[in-house]
């Protein structure tokens, strides 16, 4: 998972795991820590991941892509801190919203015609046989010999045919109503069906008279939670009496042990042409048959659209529209319209990877998303500490990893505006804005400045070979302008603008504050620079 | 990591009114029957083929490329073919604004959407759709009349869905493309 290629991973805080664990590394957290390494400037920030920083098992480190961003908390939320909530089904092949209501009768499969290939799990089509002339509505029904079907699934892929294990279709259409009767006799079916009714009087019973829509469950294990810890239960303690009346449940199916065919089978095979991967057996999990002769072609798989909300404030951070086929969304706050996008530069005529012991120049370009201005300030630990609590650091804060000097550790970052993109255009249109920057403003460790980005200089020395990676503070603040109104208005049609577009808010100033204010964030990231060699 | 400047020969590229670039060294077929949208690059060795068309009638549009799309180096662009009731016919095709055909992969699709990556060494089956905001990695096979669902990433063959794309895919996807375009140069 980890790419060897260089990376900036975003830390999300996450707040059910760092702060319970009595690890307070919030925004707030951090920022205090970086207010005491400025003032005390002999310790060290926090690092909140410890600095060994494995980013191939940290669960709260990110591509900024995947992050979002909670403007109630100002808080950076991972896939792991946000509440997902099913807003629609649809199949991935036909693209059909599926009802909330049928969803749970049909399986959470495609009811209508789309199915898996059974040996290569391509979709399969439905073909007409050229030599069954499809039945004609006039012709008379009482033909001696039994009727063929005309119509069969067929894999484009690999050719299997479900005529192959006696699959025939009277019709091309409502393939799954087709099908349903042998899907309805198979064990597995039977069995739940029967392991429902059995319990069905005591779900009755004690079913609230409605859950909610959203909820994640098979057909009853809402009740069955409601079995379990229901606190309302405990206080009608009838009911907990009531439990045990459930009574015995006897399996009505009962499937022969086959075990020794299957072994017998299984030594006298020639080929293992016929035997099936697990893939395939587990795509029909009530017999998981060793005879690819007994796989059958099985309904597509429905998929789910999802909102999302942010555990710690219940507020919602991504809401799709509901509609299959849209990709837009109502709700979208998505981090890198909040937060400084970091990415990597190489300088002119300079290659990865990096070399032990060689200092390197490199550039972070840092782009400003937000319509004000923003200032930045830098921080990485450094790894020879020299005095104080070497003896109370974790084990993974005395592993090195080289030293980082920023040689810009403040800059400010221009505010992002639409005219922008054409400034781009033309910069690079002309053959004179590409040659590097003067090399006096380098001094300053800024590399170079436009528009809404700001590229600094960072020098790396790496100590040992392997993955070189190194953690950042990264403190920004902005203000509002004195005329606040005036913009805060300007950019409240915008923002109206970018409702109807997908709902997209670049701005997070637009709820006006009667004084000027000085908003400051921090984030921790990790900048990874690939292997180093010697 | 950054993309750097992408140097290219001046006078291997044309570059149209609106912003397109295409390779001297591509062929184009049937070019009355292509639209570019704008700011399109076709780069070394594509291979469009405007000219497989519906028998008859007058004109048509065969391929219809969208704005800032990429076919990268040996890309091939034909459109899918089937035949119907007996008779043998070309069908045209579309791929929106922002995709991304990386290098040597052959499309056949019926529709591909907009802010689409599909990788290098693809094949896109005849009748394949491609929705908006999709990734196929490197080296994939999506068979014919494959449809491939939005926010997918499909790779394997056959193509099956491994993952799911971020909800920002839309705006990742456009400022590659557009940040490509950007720094897609003439070196002199
Ligand atoms: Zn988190
Ligand atoms: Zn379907
Ligand atoms: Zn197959
Ligand atoms: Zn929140």
């Amino acid at each position: 998972m980890q790419p060897a290629t260089p990376f900036v991973y975003y830390h999300c805080a996450c707040p059910d795991f760092f702060q319970t664990s009595g690890r307070s590394v919030d925004a707030s957290g951090s920022r205090d820590a970086a207010n005491d390494s400025s003032s005390a400037s002999d310790r060290q920030p926090y690092v909140p991941f410890g600095t060994s920083i494995a980013t191939d098992t940290d669960f709260s480190l990110f591509p900024l892509s995947r992050l979002y961003f909670c403007e109630d908390c100002h808080q950076i939320r991972c896939p792991s801190c946000v509440q997902d909530e099913v807003i629609s089904y649809y199949c991935p092949n036909c693209l059909f919203e599926v009802p909330t209501a049928s969803v749970k009768s049909e399986k959470n499969r495609c009811a209508r015609n789309c199915f898996q290939c059974p040996i290569c799990q391509n979709t399969l089509s439905v073909v007409a046989n050229p030599d069954i002339p499809p039945k004609e509505p006039g012709s008379p029904e009482d033909e001696t010999k039994p009727s063929v079907n005309p119509y069969h699934l067929f894999c484009g892929v690999c050719r299997w045919d479900s005529q192959e294990v006696g699959i025939t279709f009277e019709k091309p259409t409502s393939l799954a109503m087709q099908l349903q009767k042998s899907e309805d006799a198979s064990p597995d079916i039977k069995e739940f069906d029967h392991l429902k009714e059995h319990f069905e009087k005591f779900l009755r019973y004690n079913t609230p008279q409605s859950l909610p829509t959203s909820f994640l469950s098979l057909s009853s294990s809402g009740s069955f939670s409601k079995m379990g810890y229901n606190t309302s239960m405990q206080n009608r303690k009838g009911n907990v009496a009531r439990m045990d009346d459930v009574g015995e449940y006897k399996a009505s199916e009962h499937i022969p042990h086959g075990d020794m065919d299957v072994m017998d089978n299984l030594i006298n095979i020639q080929e293992d042409t016929t035997v099936s991967n697990l893939e395939q057996r587990f795509n029909q999990v009530y017999d998981q048959p060793y005879d690819t002769n007994q796989l059958k072609p099985q309904r597509i798989h429905l998929r789910i659209k999802r909102s999302k909300r942010c555990r710690t404030c219940r507020h919602i951070l991504i809401k799709p529209e509901q509609k299959a086929q849209a990709t837009r969304f109502k709700i979208k706050l998505v981090a890198m319209n909040y937060i400084p996008n970091i990415t990597m530069q190489m300088l002119p005529r300079k290659t990865l990877p990096l070399r032990q012991n060689v200092p390197t120049q490199l550039i972070l370009k840092f782009t400003n998303p937000l319509y004000e201005e923003i200032s930045v300030t830098l921080a990485t630990p450094q790894q020879h500490q020299t005095k104080g609590d070497q003896v109370d650091a974790p084990e993974d804060l005395r592993k090195p990893w080289g030293r980082v000097t920023l040689l810009s550790p403040h800059f400010t970052v221009g505010a992002y505006n639409e005219t922008i993109e054409y400034d781009d255009e033309l910069l690079y249109g002309k053959p004179s804005a590409l040659s590097t920057p003067a090399a006096a403003t380098w001094e300053n460790g800024v590399y170079e400045k436009r528009n809404n980005y700001t590229s600094i200089l960072i020098e790396v020395v790496p100590d040992y070979e392997g993955d070189f990676k190194f953690p950042l503070l990264v403190n920004y603040s902005y203000k509002s302008d004195e005329d606040q109104l005036d913009t805060g208005g300007y950019e409240d049609e915008d923002g109206d603008d970018d409702d109807d577009e997908g709902g997209q808010k670049r701005s997070q100033t637009l709820e006006r504050q009667p004084e000027e204010r000085t908003k400051t964030y921090s984030f921790w990231c990790v900048v990874g620079l690939g292997e180093v060699v010697q | 990591m950054e993309t750097p400047v992408i140097y290219y020969d001046r006078a291997e590229y044309i570059e149209t009114d609106t912003g397109n670039k295409v390779s001297r060294k591509s062929v184009i077929c049937g070019s009355q029957n292509i639209i570019l949208g704008g700011k399109t690059i076709i780069q070394t060795g594509c291979v469009i083929r405007g000219d497989l068309r519906r028998t008859g009638g007058g004109h048509t549009v065969v391929v219809a490329i969208g704005r800032y799309c990429l076919l990268a180096h040996g890309s091939i662009i034909r459109p899918p073919y089937k035949t119907y009731k007996g008779i043998f016919s070309y069908y045209p095709m579309k791929i929106g604004d922002h995709v991304t055909i990386g290098e040597g992969s052959i499309v056949q699709a019926a529709t591909i959407g907009s802010y689409v990556t599909i990788g290098k060494n693809c094949v896109i089956g005849r009748f394949a759709i491609i929705k908006d905001c999709c990734c196929i990695a490197d080296n994939t096979i999506i068979p014919p009349n494959t449809v491939v669902p939005s926010f997918s990433i499909y790779d394997g063959s056959p193509g099956a869905y491994r993952d799911e794309l971020p909800e920002c895919t839309q705006e990742l996807y456009e400022l590659k493309t557009k940040d490509y375009y950007a720094k897609f140069t003439p070196r002199d």
